[in-house]
This record gives structure tokens, sequence and C-alpha cells, in this order.
């Protein structure tokens, strides 16, 4: 048996690091590009003024930059610290894309971004730009083992288990780096960073144009991040649509249960637009539904069904049934009991382990667990719907008023008169949250719709636990809890500062408030 | 693949002590320069030239640890998800004190305000000194094997008495570390730096090697290895097996970590070039040789961590509760497939991470002058 607190204290220190860690991340994915191309436009035309925008831009770069780094470095520790059994289980897999990442990514990202701040005079242009260049592909390739691990956990790929170690050990390196969720997530979240990158410029030049100072540098950095933003909202948007196809694929409930269906409707199935998710009825109330539009997002077909809930829930319930049938050869395998006849059964029925696992939250006698307790885990395999509906809707709904900024937001640069464009400038900087809040809803999606899945169907999320005491896991939430947010405070109140100051923090003498000595300095 | 199970699992045994190693060996100054900060650094100025001394390398640095902690994941599953959690009072601290510098280095000098400044300094400290004395913690309590068996389905159970991690030859390990460290740190900065600082660090770093030379004189003195429980494997280890680390027999005795330099003499060369090396930083600290202090430091952590090394050999994780248990690099490791994986991208990156940290040392070498120049804040 389970101790569900020590389960749900874990779950919680682990989202809150991860998600703080992800309030830092996308902003370092896009402005490290956008930086890449501002230098590049420094060293290709020689404006002098590019290379103030990609050292103003590098310093609020680098108070960003700082958290991602420290709050990434827990997130390592804590598979280990939190989740021992599941490190245990998947190790010998998922270990292979988080070393990667420090070899191949993180390295190259953090050994060179010390040359980005110092090299300026120890270096040629052509060497500063291609060590920016870099530091924008080590970080994005960093992402990209990242979130290799992390498809992993949510459509597990080229493992086999292991009956005599108890863990799952890698058969093909090809299947995980190749996981077709990986590779749509790898796009969509790169580009959800870029468009992060590019909100954050085009909320903080919108309000310079606003304040009317340091035009020059506000309209390039507003016309970088325009154009930037542009491209990048559209390919999330476009992943994104990717992404409910994939769900159809591999990932049935989460689809079913961002969309609250909980029947299986006639092909093509409703989207449901809006609705409040009543988990207890097994409904969604007051649906507001749009016909057709979800079985073609997720099948792309006039005729294949959406499964809905209630259906897969009769699935799964099956499923461990013969999971549990496969927990009994595993356990007379374990004995010692050794006959090619129990291995072979034993082979033919592992794929359902995992569902015979989730009935040990009720039982440790899987075996011989009850028709009460089987329904039970059925009902568990279904994750909280409310959550997840609503998330998605938000992610989806911030994305669509980014789309609508950055189109106007080319258009009006394109056209030459964004300054007289009030309205947009305002709107551009008041929307400058919507990012993060898109992404960290986003996670919320991925991460609340992969329950009660540690690794879909491999390993319940509640067995992955370390044996430690709940007074344990408790400190050192409080502790990380008050660390990161005191931190955040101070990041957030250094990141205002500096971006009020705007260029005239490089002290070059060239910039509003060192030309303008009507105008009060902000003090630093 | 080219290479054997048991060819792959003595290759990440090195590899994954290797990685440790050059965490030590680079991130280690950085560790001593941000833990002495207050004290090295008296002025507003010179604290700035400290932070610029490291400023360019101590994030790729850090890096080696990051990544050392992933191969343990990658290749040594077991020994991950055991020590992690086993320690896990003693790890949230260290993870604690990591999370701060960064920030602290790179918040500290952006505001002008001096109690904002100091508060920095010595969170910054802090974060030098505290993960310093945690690794000397874990070394030292490993070393006398840890509280833990597993279960059944081959959970880790472990005793969560934390106090218990503070026993004297733990805390004998945490000081040699913490020692170590500041004096990397102190080398360094007399290296990298002129005048007032360099003089300063100068006194530190003779002080640091002396106090380093009786700790290493203790340990010889009160015979510590000979009295020190140690284990050993005493059934037959078919090494090119997937082993199930429960599957072994372990004892328990006094002395038992002296087998290998029983079994092997030339490694007793080990500790003695370390007490040598150790005389050798000194005495180029005193002829004002830093470069050569330097390179002799290199030596001693070497050596030293070479001599643990050869000490635990092939213990990687000894349990103290139930000896049969323990882990070691034959039973603890990954499957032959995902050794070779990873053994293959150590070998296509390694080199060039090599190559372009060495390159950015090189941009970024010389002395930092007490000038403008060094004083500036570059981000």
């Amino acid at each position: 048996m389970v101790d569900g607190t020590l389960v749900n204290l874990s779950r919680l220190q682990f989202a809150l690091t991860a998600m703080y860690h992800f309030l830092f991340v996308p902003l370092t994915l896009g402005l490290s590009f956008m930086m890449a191309i501002m230098e590049s436009v420094y060293v290709l035309t020689g404006k002098k003024i590019y290379q103030h925008m990609t050292k103003f831009w590098g310093k609020l770069f680098a108070i960003n930059f700082a958290m991602g780094v420290a709050t990434g470095i827990t997130l390592e520790f804590q598979f280990g610290m939190n989740w021992a059994y599941y490190s245990h289980y998947v190790g010998d897999v998922f270990g292979l894309p988080l070393a990667l990442e420090g070899l191949i990514a993180f390295f190259l990202e953090s050994t060179l971004i010390g040359l980005v701040f110092f090299g300026w005079e120890r270096l040629t242009k052509v060497q500063h730009l291609t060590v920016t260049w870099l530091v924008a592909l080590g970080s994005n390739l960093s992402g990209l083992w990242v979130l290799i691990a992390n498809a992993w956990m949510q459509h597990p790929v080229g493992a086999e288990f292991n009956y005599e170690l108890m863990r799952m050990e890698l058969t093909s390196i090809k299947e995980v780096f190749f996981n077709p969720v990986a590779q749509v997530k790898f796009v969509h979240t790169m580009a959800s960073g870029y468009v992060t990158g590019a909100m954050f410029v085009l909320g903080i030049s919108s309000y310079y144009l606003l304040k009317g100072r340091d035009l020059a540098f506000a309209r390039r950095s507003f016309a970088v991040a325009s154009g930037f933003g542009l491209a990048a909202i559209l390919s999330v948007l476009v992943l994104g649509d990717e992404s409910g196809y994939n769900l159809g694929e591999v990932q049935k409930v989460k689809l079913a249960a961002i969309e609250g269906e909980w029947q299986t409707e006639a092909a093509p199935a409703a989207f449901t637009l809006f609705g409040i998710p009543n988990q207890a009825m097994e409904r969604t109330d007051y649906a507001l539904r749009i016909p057709y539009a979800l079985g073609l997002i997720a099948t792309r077909s006039f005729d294949k069904p959406v499964i809905g809930l209630k259906e897969l829930k009769m699935q799964n319930e099956a499923r461990i049934r013969k999971g549990i049938t496969a927990y009994g050869y595993l356990q007379r395998l374990r004995a010692g009991e050794n006959n090619q006849a129990l291995k072979y059964a034993f082979n033919n029925s592992k794929a359902f382990l995992g569902y015979g696992l989730l009935v040990k939250r009720y039982t440790d006698q899987v075996v011989d667990a009850s028709e009460d307790q089987i329904k039970a885990a059925a009902t568990d395999t279904i994750p909280h719907i409310a959550p997840l509906f609503w998330s998605f809707r938000v992610m989806v709904g911030c994305g669509i008023i980014m789309l609508f900024i950055f189109v106007m937001a080319f258009y009006y640069n394109a056209k030459r008169n964004v300054e007289e464009q009030r309205w947009l400038l305002k709107l551009a900087l008041y929307s400058m949250p919507l990012p993060w809040i898109a992404i960290e809803a986003g996670w919320i999606v991925a991460e609340c719709g992969r329950q009660p899945w540690a690794i879909a169907e491999i390993l319940p999320t509640f067995l992955g636990t370390s044996t430690n005491t709940v007074a344990q896991v408790f400190t050192s939430l409080i502790g990380l809890a008050l660390l990161y947010t005191a931190l955040l405070v101070v990041e957030l109140w250094l990141m205002f500062k500096y971006a009020r100051r705007g260029p005239s923090s490089l002290n070059l003498g060239l910039y509003h408030f060192e030309t303008h000595s009507s105008g009060s300095l902000p003090k630093l | 693949m080219i290479f054997d199970y048991e060819t792959l699992k003595l290759i990440w045994w090195f590899l994954i002590g290797a990685l440790f190693l050059m965490f030590a060996l680079t991130g280690g100054f950085d560790l001593g320069v941000v833990a002495l900060l207050p004290f090295v650094g008296r002025k507003d100025a010179e604290r700035r030239i400290l932070l610029n001394s490291v400023g360019a390398t101590w994030e790729g640095n850090q890096v080696w640890l990051v990544t050392a902690v992933a191969a343990i994941f990658a290749a040594w599953p077991w020994a991950y998800a055991s020590a992690f959690s086993i320690l896990y009072f003693i790890i949230s601290i260290l993870v604690l004190a990591l999370v701060l510098k960064p920030p602290g280095i790179d918040y500290r000098s952006k505001l002008a305000h001096k109690g904002w400044r100091r508060l920095w300094d010595g969170i910054l400290s802090i974060s030098g000194v505290v993960p310093a004395l945690i690794f000397g913690l874990i070394l030292g309590n490993v070393l006398q094997g840890l509280p833990f068996h597993y279960n059944e389905e081959l959970r880790v159970v472990h005793n969560n008495s934390f106090v218990a991690y503070f026993n004297p030859p733990a805390l004998l390990g945490a000081a040699m570390v913490l020692n170590i460290f500041l004096l990397q740190g102190s080398a360094w900065i007399a290296f990298k730096t002129r005048e007032d600082l360099q003089a300063r660090a100068r006194w530190w770093l003779i002080g640091l090697a002396l106090l380093c030379l009786v700790l290493e004189f203790s340990i010889w003195l009160f015979d510590l290895p000979q009295k020190t429980i140690g284990y050993r494997i005493t059934s037959l280890i078919a090494g090119n097996e997937s082993l199930n680390p429960l599957n072994k027999t372990v004892v328990q005795e006094a002395g038992a970590w002296q087998t290998n330099y029983q079994n092997y003499p030339y490694l007793r060369v080990l500790p003695y070039l370390a007490w040598i090396a150790l005389w050798g930083v000194m005495i180029s600290a005193w002829l004002r040789r830093f470069g050569l202090a330097i390179g002799a430091l290199l030596l001693v952590v070497i050596s030293l961590s070479l001599s643990y090394m050869a000490a635990l050999f092939p213990f990687i994780l000894p349990s103290s509760i139930n000896p049969h248990h323990s882990l070691t690099l034959w039973d603890a490791c990954s499957s032959h497939f995902t050794l070779m994986a990873l053994l293959w991208a150590g070998i296509f990156f390694l080199p060039l991470v090599l190559a372009y940290t060495a390159w950015v040392y090189r941009v970024m070498r010389g002395p930092l002058l007490n000038d403008a120049s060094s004083h500036k804040l570059p981000y």
C-alpha cells in the first residue's frame, strides 16, 4: 500500500520546481535566438545600434538565465530524491537523454554564455557572433533532449521489461529519439519559447514607444520581435494542431479529457468549446459545441470516431484484469519458478503489467484484488478532467490573443506607423504575461493529462516515489517554495528596474536617461 | 558492440569518477572563490574583481557536476535512485545552496545599494562553503556504508535518521573537502589578481595548505584506514552478466578498504603523491609561483580522489544494515546496450567539450589588474 500524502507531496514538489523552472526556460530559448538575430544584423550592416540591442536584451537575458540554470539543477536531483523507484524502474532508458542533454547541449550553452558577456573586447566580431549563435543552439538542443525524455514518459517506445531486475531496459535508441510525440513536442515547445522571447521584446519596446524615448532603439527591437514572433506563434498553433492529431493516435485518454468527451460520438465528433466538466456524473454540463471539429482535428477524417472516456475506462478495466494475470506470472518468475511455459505466458501478457500495478494503490495482494478494487483502479485511469479542460482552453485562448497581437504588430510595422497605434502598444505591453500563462497551462495539460501514469501504461505515478517520510518531503517542499519565491520576487524586481531604465543601463552615454537631464534617472 | 559488458562496467566506473573529478578540478576553484569572497575581497571593487575572475567560466564548470549526476542516473540507475533518496536531507541542503549561486553571481552587482551587496556576498560565501561540506559528508558516509536495503520489489528502503550522517569520519571528510576547495579558491585568486588581493590570497593559500597537511597527517596518525570498517565481496562475480545486486555476499570488517592497497602495492603511491604535492603547493605559494601552485593543487585533487576510488573499488554504495545489498560497479549499472550507447556519446562529445572549454579559458587568460576594466559588470 502507498502513502497517499507522500505521493501528493512528492508530486507537488516536482510540479512546483518544474513550473518555476519553466518560467525562465522559454525566455532563454526565445531571447537567445533574438540576440543572435540582432547581432547578425550588427555584424552584417556594421550598425552599432544593433550591438547595443544585443547587449541590452542580453542584460535582461542574463537576469533570467541565472534563474533558469539555478532551478534546473533541482530538477535533475529530484528524480533520485523523490522518485527513487521511478529512477530505478526506467533509469536505463530515461537517464540516457538526460545524460546526453548535459554532454551535448548544456555544456555548449553554459561554457559559451560567459563569452557572450565577457567576450566583446576579447573576440573578433565574427567569433562573438558565432558564440552567440552557439549559445542559442545549445539552449535549444537542451530542450530537445529534455523533451525526448518527457515524450518517453508520455509514449514509451524502444524498451523492454526485465523481470529479474524489475526495470525497463533500452532496446532501440532510434525509437526513443524519433518518438513521434517527441518531435511534435519539441517544435511546439521551442516555438512557444520563441513566442515568449518575442512577446517580451515586443512588450518592453512598446513601453519605450509609448513613453516616446529611445525611439530608434525601440522601433528596431519592435521590428525584430514582430517578425520573429509572428513566425513563432504560427508554428506554435500549427504544431498544437499536430499535437491534437498525435494525441488521437497515442494518448486517447488525454485527448478525450481535454475535450470533456465522455461518450463516444458518431464520427466526426463535435468539439466542446466551453462547458463545465462534471467528473462525478461523467458528463460535461452546459456544453457549447462546434459540430465535426474535434473529429477533424484528432483523426483527420470524417469516419473515424474519437473514443469517449467512459468507453476508454471500460477498455482499461479489461487491461487491468490482464495486468493482474501478468503480475501473477511475474510473482512466480521472481519466486524462482523457471519454466518456458511460464516465461512465454508472462511475455505475452507483460504489456499489461503496468495496468496490474494500478491495483497496488488499493491492495498489495494484486492477484487477489476484489471487483471493487479493480473498478476503483479503472476509475483512476481517467485523470481529473476540470484542470485539463480549463488549462487547455486558457492556453489556446492566450495563443489566439497573441496571434492577433503579432499579426497587427507585423502589419503596422510594415506600414511604418506603429507609434501611432497606441492601443496596439498598450495591448502588447499588458499582454506580456500571456506567453507564460499559456506555457504553464500547456504543461498542466501535458502532465496532468498523463495521470495516473508516471510512464504511460508502464508505471503508475504513486509507485514511483521514494521511501521518504512525509515530514522530510514537507520540509524540503517548504524550503524550496520559500527560496524560489524569494528569488522570483528579486528576479522580477531587477527585471522591471532594468527594463524601465532601458538601454541607458548600458552606460554608453547615448540613451534617454543619459542625454535628457530633465528626465529623472531611476537609480540603481 | 565493441566492448564486452565487463569492460564497459569498468570503463563507466572510471568515467563517472572522471566526471566528478573534472568538476572538482574546475568547479572547485569557483566554489572556493565565492566562499572566500567576503574574506579575501575587502573593498567592493575587489569583490567585483574576484567575481569577474570566475565570471566567464564558472557556468560551464558547473555542468561537470550536472553531467556527472546525469551520468549516474543513466549508467548506474540503482546508485542514483538509492543514494539520492537515502541522503535526502543533506542533498536537499546541497540543492538549496547550489540554487543560490547563479543568481548570487549575477544579481550581486546589479544594484549599488551597500546592504544589498553585503547580503549577496554572504549568500555567495554560503553557496560556496555548504556544497563543499556536503560533498565531504557524502564521501565520508559512503565510505562507512549507508543504512539501506532492497525489498522484494527491489525498492530501496532506508532509515531516515539524518543526525547519523554527522559522525566524526564524515565531518573529517567535510573538513577535508572544504579545505581543498578553499585552497583552490585562494590559489586561483593569487594566480588571477595582483597587488593587495594577490598578497592576501597568498597568505590564505599558505595557511590552508598547512591545515590540509595537518588533516592528512592526522588520518595517517590515527591509523584511520586500518580502523575504519570496510567492505569486501566474498562471492564470485560474473562480471559479464546482467547481475542483481542482491545475489552476492559481502562482509563488513575493519581495514577492508585496505584490501586493494595490499593486493596492488603500487596504489600506495597515490596518498604519498597527495602529500608531496601539498608541500609543492605551499612552497610554490611561498615563492610566489602561483601557476605552479595551481598545477600542484590539481595533482593533490587527482591523487586524493584516486586514493578514495581505489579504496572503495569495486563498491559504489556499501550498505551498513545489509552488506549483501551493497551496490558495486558490477551490479548497479544499466544494461550492456545502454552503457555502450552512453560511451559512444562520450567518445564523440567529451573531446569537443574539453576543446571549447580550453578555448574559453584561453580567451579569458591573463591577470585582472586593479583597474576600470576589471571592475566592470559585464552583464
